[in-house]
C-alpha cells in the first residue's frame, strides 16, 4: 500500500493505518528490515493524528466559545 | 204647515202663501206666469197651472182650499182643449164608441193611473241622460239589461224642481253621487201618459240613492273578493317603493286640474323626477279601455319606470265607480310596477284605493313621493353614518385583537427564544464535554498507540537482537579454526574447496587436509560411501 501524504489522509484512515502497522509489530513478524520504515510510518500517523485532533479541538473550543459569547451577548 | 194655496175670488189665479224659505221660492218660480205680489206678500199663479202648482208644493207640506181642489179635479178629469168634445164621448150612449185621439188618451191616462193610484219604486240603468242634464226639465230613459243586451226601456221625465231636489239630496249624501249614463238608480215614480203625444212615461218624484250606493258597494266588494280569492288584492300593495323612486308613470287626464296640480307639485319639489304621462279617461265607458292601454304601455316598459301614477281630482261617489272595474283592478294588481293612487275622494274608497298605496288627492300622492324621497335620503344618510360607525367600531375591535395577538407573539417569542437559548448554551456545555472527552479519549488513545509502538518496535528489536546473539554465538561455535583446534581436520579439493561430501573425492586424486597447526598433501587411494545415508 502507497503511503499517502498526510493531507490526503483522514483521522479515521491514519487511524485505522496505525492500528494495522501497530498490529503487524506487536505479532513480531515484521523483517527487521522494514521495522525502522515501519516505525517511521506510524510515528507520523501518530503525529498526523494528534495534529487533526489538536486542530479540530482548537476550531471546536473557537466556535463553543463563540457560541457561548453569542448567548452571553442576547441575554 | 208650511203654507197655503187658495183661489182668487175671481177664480182666475192661485193665491200662494208661505213664509220665505229659498228652496220653496225656487219651486214656485219654476211655474210658469208665477208673480210676485208685492202688495200682498204672495204669489200669483195662473189658475190654469193648478195642477202643477199643487203637485210642486204639496210635497213640501202646502195645505189647498177647498175650490182649489174642485178646481184641480176638473182639471185632471179634462184637459182645456178636449173640454168641448170629451162629454160626446162618455158611455152612456149606446152607439160603438169611436174615440178621438185624445180621448184615446184620456182614457189611456185614466186607465193608467187607475192601475198605478200610487207612486211606485222602479229600477233601472240610467240611458240619454247625460246628454241632456244641463236642460231645465230631464228626459231620459230607464233601461233593463241583461247582460249587455236591452231587454225593456222606459221614457222618464224628471221636471225642474225635482232635479233640483234630487241634485241637492244627492250633493248633501256623505258619499256625494252624480247621475250619470250607466248608473243604476232606484227612483218613485208616478206612472203617466202624455196625452198630446200618447206617450207612456214615468215621473220621477224621488230617489233612493242608498240603491245605487249600495249596489256600486255590492260590486266593488264583489270585485275585491274576486281580487282576495285570487290572491292579488294586496300583490301591488306589496311591491316595495324602488329606492329612489324617481322615474314616475302618469295616468291621468292631461288637460285636468288634477294632472296640473300634480304635475306642479312634483316640479316645484325641485327633487330630479322623471315624469312620463299618459292620457287617460278618467270617467265613462271609455275609462277601462283606455286605462287598460295605459297600464299596459307602462308594463312594457316596466324597466324605465319606478312607480305609475293613476291621478284623478276627486269626484262625486258614481263618478269614481267607473275606477270599480273588474278589468282595470286586476291590471292593476298584477301590473309589475308600484301604483300609487291620487284620486280625489273624501270617504269612500274604490277598488283602487283598497288594492293600490292610495293617497287622498293628487297632490298628496305628489307629496307622498317628494316625503319618500327625503325620506330615502334620510335613510341613505343614517345608513351611511351606521356603516361609517359600523366600520370604526370592526377596526377598533381588530386593532385591539391585533395588538393583543402582538403582545402574546412577542411573549411567546421571547419564552421560546429563552427555551431555545437554554437549550443551545446546554448542547453547547454538552458539545464541549462531548468533545473534549472524546479529545481526551482520542489523545490517550494516540499516546497508548506511541506506547504500543515503542514498545511493540523495542521488542521486535530486542528479539532480533537476541536472534543476532545466539547466531554470532552459533556463528562462533562453527568457526573452522575452532573445530581444527577441537582436534578436527579439514579437507580440501584441489581447487581449495571444502569437501563435505565422498561424491566430491575421486581415487587418484589429490587433497589437502587442513590440521591445527600445519597441512598435507596426499593422494587419494580409495573412496568409499558408507552403506547407510549419513544425517
Amino acid at each position: 500500500m502507497a503511503a499517502k501524504k498526510k493531507t490526503d489522509l483522514t483521522y479515521s484512515e491514519g487511524s485505522a493505518e496505525l492500528e494495522a502497522i501497530l498490529d503487524e509489530i506487536e505479532s513480531g513478524d515484521t523483517d527487521i528490515d522494514v521495522l525502522s520504515e515501519k516505525v517511521e510510518r506510524a510515528a507520523e500517523l501518530i503525529n498526523l493524528c494528534k495534529e487533526k485532533l489538536s486542530g479540530t479541538e482548537l476550531r471546536v473550543n473557537k466556535v463553543v466559545e463563540q457560541l457561548a459569547a453569542g448567548d452571553d451577548e442576547d441575554e | 204647515m208650511t203654507g197655503t194655496i187658495e183661489l182668487d175670488s175671481d177664480g182666475e189665479n192661485l193665491q200662494i202663501r208661505f213664509p220665505y224659505r229659498p228652496d220653496l221660492v225656487e219651486d214656485v218660480k219654476s211655474i210658469p206666469g208665477r208673480r210676485w205680489d208685492k202688495g200682498g206678500k204672495l204669489w200669483r199663479v195662473p189658475a190654469g197651472q193648478v195642477e202643477n202648482a199643487v203637485s210642486i208644493l204639496m210635497r213640501h207640506g202646502f195645505s189647498m182650499s177647498a175650490d182649489v181642489s174642485s178646481l184641480l179635479a176638473g182639471t185632471q178629469g179634462t184637459l182645456p182643449v178636449d173640454e168641448a168634445e170629451a162629454p160626446a164621448g162618455t158611455d152612456e150612449e149606446s152607439a160603438p164608441e169611436t174615440l178621438t185621439i185624445s180621448g184615446l188618451n184620456e182614457k189611456a191616462k185614466k186607465a193608467i193611473q187607475g192601475g198605478f193610484p200610487e207612486p211606485v219604486w222602479v229600477v233601472g240603468e240610467l240611458a240619454d241622460y247625460d246628454k241632456n242634464k244641463d236642460r231645465q226639465h230631464l228626459f231620459f230613459n230607464l233601461l233593463e239589461k241583461r247582460g249587455e243586451k236591452i231587454v225593456a226601456q222606459v221614457d222618464v221625465a224628471m221636471f225642474e224642481r225635482t232635479a233640483k231636489m234630487v241634485r241637492a239630496r244627492l250633493d248633501n249624501l256623505p258619499e256625494p253621487m252624480t247621475l250619470a249614463d250607466g248608473i243604476e238608480i232606484r227612483v218613485r215614480v208616478r206612472v203617466d201618459l202624455y196625452p198630446r203625444n200618447g206617450r207612456f212615461q214615468l215621473i220621477v218624484e224621488d230617489i233612493d240613492p242608498s240603491f245605487t250606493l249600495g249596489k256600486l258597494a255590492l260590486e266593488r266588494e264583489e270585485i275585491l273578493r274576486e281580487l282576495r280569492e285570487k290572491g292579488l288584492d294586496s300583490k301591488n300593495l306589496s311591491l316595495p317603493l324602488p329606492i329612489p323612486t324617481l322615474r314616475i308613470g302618469v295616468l291621468a287626464s292631461l288637460d285636468s286640474d288634477a294632472w296640473n296640480d300634480f304635475h306642479e307639485e312634483i316640479k316645484t319639489s325641485g327633487i330630479g323626477f322623471h315624469v312620463t304621462s299618459y292620457n287617460v279617461r278618467v270617467q265613462g265607458d271609455l275609462l277601462k279601455p283606455s286605462m287598460l292601454q295605459g297600464l299596459k304601455y307602462f308594463k312594457k316598459r316596466a324597466k324605465d319606470f319606478d312607480v305609475v301614477c293613476i291621478i284623478r281630482g276627486g269626484g262625486s261617489r258614481t263618478d269614481l265607480a267607473w275606477f270599480d272595474n273588474r278589468d282595470v283592478a286586476i291590471a292593476v294588481a298584477e301590473h309589475p310596477l308600484k301604483i300609487i293612487c291620487g284620486i280625489g275622494h273624501q270617504r269612500d274608497q274604490s277598488v283602487l284605493d283598497v288594492i293600490t298605496h292610495s293617497e287622498k288627492t293628487p297632490t298628496a300622492a305628489a307629496d307622498y313621493l317628494i316625503e319618500q324621497f327625503h325620506h330615502t335620503e334620510e335613510v341613505i344618510k343614517d345608513l351611511s353614518r351606521c356603516f361609517v360607525d359600523l366600520v370604526r367600531r370592526v377596526l377598533r375591535v381588530e386593532e385591539r385583537r391585533l395588538g393583543e395577538l402582538g403582545h402574546k407573539l412577542r411573549h411567546r417569542v421571547q419564552s421560546a427564544l429563552i427555551f431555545e437559548r437554554e437549550r443551545l448554551k446546554n448542547a453547547v456545555r454538552q458539545l464541549a464535554h462531548a468533545t473534549s472527552h472524546r479529545f481526551r479519549g482520542e489523545s490517550d488513545n494516540l499516546v497508548r498507540r506511541g506506547e504500543r509502538l515503542r514498545s511493540a518496535s523495542a521488542r521486535r528489536v530486542e528479539r532480533a537482537r537476541a536472534v543476532l546473539s545466539t547466531q554470532s554465538a552459533r556463528l562462533r561455535l562453527l568457526d573452522p579454526e575452532k573445530v581444527l583446534m577441537r582436534g578436527y581436520t579439514l579437507a580440501r579439493d584441489g581447487s581449495g574447496s571444502i569437501l563435505t561430501d565422498i561424491a566430491g573425492v575421486a581415487k587418484g586424486a589429490t587433497i589437502e587436509i587442513q590440521f591445527r597447526d600445519g597441512r598435507a598433501r596426499t593422494t587419494v587411494d580409495s573412496a568409499t560411501l558408507n552403506k547407510k545415508p549419513s544425517n
